[in-house]
């Protein structure tokens, strides 16, 4: 990685009014939590894929670096202009002490940040310090490591919810009853763990109210999923990943399932319209993988051609199973275990929802330092172009580190890339 | 040391196909030292472990970043390039995340031997078994959930072989692979002396072996070759002691071994899952033997797994074990890129290494290529000189 070059970015112009309303949603989230940790109530450090309801139903306030790291990727320090952005500044400590370059970026700027002393001299104030910290199997090893690390130099107890990896790409989907069994017994051990380190109890009625809000939250946010598919896009990735934030960090919350209703009903009122997010919607574009979180702007790259990213796998729910109303830790430990996050489950859903979503085109974020997303890359590139005939073409960099960002080599690649789409397209009419 | 771990070292396909050959029985590749291939052995199947070459790849580059582990992207060019022709199964457990991708890639990339037996949309005698690993290795509800994993495999074999493993079979497994644990530690045990009785690359060679060959042959010319060095009482090198901490190593990376004793050090014991990781502990003859094999597996000290406790340290009491009693003066840690589970706990470890045992460490990123191997040979010199004075 290059180490002192300016690096020009932007954040991105979003077309939903909710969307641009997210980081004030963001912002109260944050200081909510640190009102709380006031108040001596604990507040729990974690990541995306560990179930948010376990959270709000024993009162921990959530934070989770990951994200914050995003935040950092996109502001400096002061909003001084010529200061480097706060990753950046993060990711050379943690560096320093070792920690390698190629590591997970979300984790060189999380740990540089916990090594700077102090916690609030970072962004939005910093995250409160945790009373204890919650990470999950899924997805990739290094939140295992990572939280460890945290944990033995922050000194502050962890839990690590093991979720089965499982491998399903045909009929069996629903989970086997010893994994069930198996993740029912690890949800059981965290609310020990949790009473354990904080004294407070395991409320099942208070779980079983926090689920309620999850599976309506999903539902709204199945439906924008759905409202997606519309020709021309009513919402594309810009928007999308602006409004993850409540999904993916505040589930289990009536502010969460408040605030996709609002999308919802905003995403909805533009396809009644016919409205898209450009006048003249003429290709349509998938993002594979986390953004490039210092530079937004990206997204909106081809709108002026009019091409628009419509779709971004990342992030988004999947259809749970029923609530039974039953146990609420089994059937929590079920609708877990229906994500799959193998490579044979991950590849045959991309294609059915290029299908659905009618991809022409996809970027794919090749992430140079997180796994789970540049390790299927290249046959995601591969399948697209065999089953479907969709090109691909790949943005190499870190998702929080813009030292790795090379925008000449991105723009010469998105250029090219938009001239074989529309060769491409031009030709099919001609054909017609 | 032994001249047929050295022809497996160097040749090992051509010595699995000739035992498959005299032998009219079948071979299966796994990947990593907790597949539980004591099952694979009590069906009277060899397991062996899947390896790269160190060769610039010709198939997996298409599949495959370049900026993801050297050592699983080179395995599956083997594969692609039909080096493991003679699998009649591969084992892939969820251990890290590049290898849990190889559930994928081996199936769709490299070529079957026989085509599945599909019914219902399930592959009834499949060619790869996934193994769902656990990554909470000691939480309360992990045994139950880890034999239940082990049952399945173990059905599938069944199918997949027409033949029934019975509990005596897995008994006379856990017992040849005891025997070889015993020999193993054996020989560890002559390395605590100084100079050591047996280089660190022979030792590498023979743990190698272990993974290549029947466990039984292993562990009887071990035995003869052990009892040969006690009666001769030859020693090998006197060095620096080193211990040597590090990714997968085959023998395209083992070479850093060599280039260690070239420069003065001798490396006397490791944290290396071909190498102590693989035999350790020995296997429980008091429970019934699926638990027993859980257990070991279970029990394997893999830098991508956790534990319980809260503040985990999985991985120290397997770094005390292994060092206690080594004389070691210096640490080397080798660590392949895109290793991020190791890559992540390096500078903990470093730290502890110095606090606890005050011990310095060297930091070497290999990128799985003999040439990477010889670059390193300059810092590796001046670690030793500056250890050794």
């Amino acid at each position: 990685m290059s180490q002192e070059k300016e690096v020009k970015t932007k954040g991105s112009k979003k077309s939903l009014q909710t969307a641009r309303n997210t980081f004030k949603f963001i912002v109260e989230d944050y200081l909510q939590g640190h009102a709380h940790k006031q108040e001596g109530k604990p507040v729990v450090w974690s990541c995306a894929l560990a179930e948010k309801e376990l959270f709000y139903a024993m009162g921990l306030h959530p934070y989770y670096p990951e994200n914050y790291a995003a935040v950092c990727a996109t502001q400096r320090k002061n909003r001084d202009p010529s200061a480097e952005k706060e990753a950046v500044r993060f990711a050379k400590i943690a560096e320093q002490a070792g920690y390698s370059a190629d590591l997970c970026g979300y984790q060189r700027v999380a740990t540089g940040y916990i090594m700077n002393d102090d916690l609030t001299d970072a962004p939005l104030g910093g995250m409160p310090a945790p009373d204890l910290m919650v990470t999950t199997s899924s997805v990739c090893d290094v939140r295992l490591k990572w939280f460890e690390d945290m944990a033995q130099r922050l000194n502050v107890p962890l839990f690590t919810l093991d979720r089965p990896e499982r491998v399903f790409n045909d009929i069996r989907r629903h989970p086997m009853p010893h994994e069930v069994k198996y993740y029912k017994s690890i949800l059981e051990d965290y609310m020990s763990f949790v009473t354990d380190v904080t004294g407070i109890r395991y409320d099942e009625d208070r779980l079983r109210e926090c689920m309620e809000w999850s599976y309506k939250t999903n539902e709204v946010r199945l439906e924008i999923l759905d409202l997606r598919k519309a020709v021309p896009s009513p919402m594309g990735c810009a928007d999308g990943f602006a409004t993850m934030y409540p999904g993916m960090y505040c589930s289990g919350t009536e502010k969460a399932y408040n605030y996709y209703k609002e999308l919802r009903d905003e995403v909805k009122a533009k396809v009644l319209a016919g409205e898209g997010i450009i006048q003249n919607e003429k290709f349509r574009l998938m993002w594979y993988g986390i953004p490039l979180w210092f530079n937004m702007g990206i997204f909106n790259y081809f709108e002026d051609i009019g091409g628009v990213f419509a779709y971004e796998p990342a992030y988004n729910p999947s259809p749970w199973p029923q609530s039974t109303g039953d146990d609420p830790l089994t059937e929590l430990a079920i609708r877990s275990l229906y994500t799959g996050t193998s490579m044979s489950s991950g590849m045959s859903s991309i294609l059915e929802q290029c299908r659905e979503y009618h991809i022409n085109g996809a970027v794919l974020a090749f992430l140079l330092t997180c796994r789970p997303v540049y390790l299927p890359a290249l046959e995601t590139k591969r399948i697209l172009e065999k089953e479907l005939g969709i090109p691909s073409v790949m943005i190499e960099c870190d998702l929080v580190d813009e030292r790795s960002y090379s925008e000449a080599q991105v723009k010469t690649r998105m250029d090219a890339f938009a001239e074989q789409i529309l060769g491409q397209l031009e030709a099919k009419k001609e054909v017609a | 040391m032994n001249e047929i771990f050295a022809q497996y070292c160097n040749n090992r396909h051509d010595m699995a196909r000739k035992w498959k050959q005299e032998t009219g029985k079948k071979v299966y590749g796994y990947f990593c030292c907790m597949s539980p291939e004591e099952i694979l052995f009590a069906a009277d199947i060899l397991p062996v472990r899947i390896t790269g070459t160190g060769e610039p790849l010709q198939k997996a580059d298409l599949h495959v970043p370049p900026n993801s582990c050297p050592f699983a992207r080179s395995c599956l060019d083997a594969g692609m390039q039909g080096h493991y022709d003679y699998l009649d199964g591969v084992v892939v457990p969820n251990s890290c995340d590049i290898i849990f991708s190889m559930e994928y890639l081996w199936k769709t990339l490299v070529k079957r031997p026989n085509p599945p037996s599909m019914v219902g949309g399930i592959d009834l005698k499949p060619y790869v078994h996934y193994i769902n690993y656990p990554e909470k290795i000691n939480s309360r509800g992990v045994l139950p959930f880890y034999k239940e994993v082990l049952s399945i495999f173990k059905q599938e074999l069944e199918r997949g072989n027409n033949r029934l493993i019975t509990d005596e079979d897995m008994s006379r497994a856990i017992t040849a692979y005891n025997d070889d644990k015993f020999q193993l530690k054996r020989l560890y045990e002559m390395r605590k002396t100084d100079p050591p009785a047996v280089s660190g690359f022979e030792a590498w060679q023979a743990v190698y072996a272990s993974i290549l060959m029947p466990k039984d042959q292993h562990a009887a010319l071990l035995k003869e070759s052990l009892d040969e060095i006690e009666k001769t009482g030859r020693k090998a090198e006197e060095g620096v002691r080193i211990y040597l901490s590090g990714s997968a190593m085959d023998r395209v990376n083992a070479d850093i071994i060599k280039v260690i004793e070239e420069c003065g050090g001798q490396v006397v014991t490791d944290d290396l899952c071909v190498g102590t990781r693989s035999f350790w502990y020995p296997i429980s003859t008091e429970l019934p033997p699926l638990e027993a094999i859980a257990r070991r597996s279970l029990g394997t000290a893999c830098p991508r797994s956790t534990v319980k406790e809260r503040i985990p340290e999985n991985r120290w009491a397997h770094i005390v074990n292994t060092i206690k009693g080594y004389d070691v003066e210096g640490a080397i840690f080798y660590v392949l890129k895109c290793c991020d589970a190791r890559l992540g706990e390096y500078p903990h470890l470093r730290d502890k290494i110095k606090e606890e045992m005050g011990l310095p460490s060297l930091f070497l990123e290999g990128d799985y290529t003999a040439e990477g191997v010889e670059q390193m040979r300059g810092r590796v010199e001046a670690f030793i000189e500056m250890i050794g004075g």
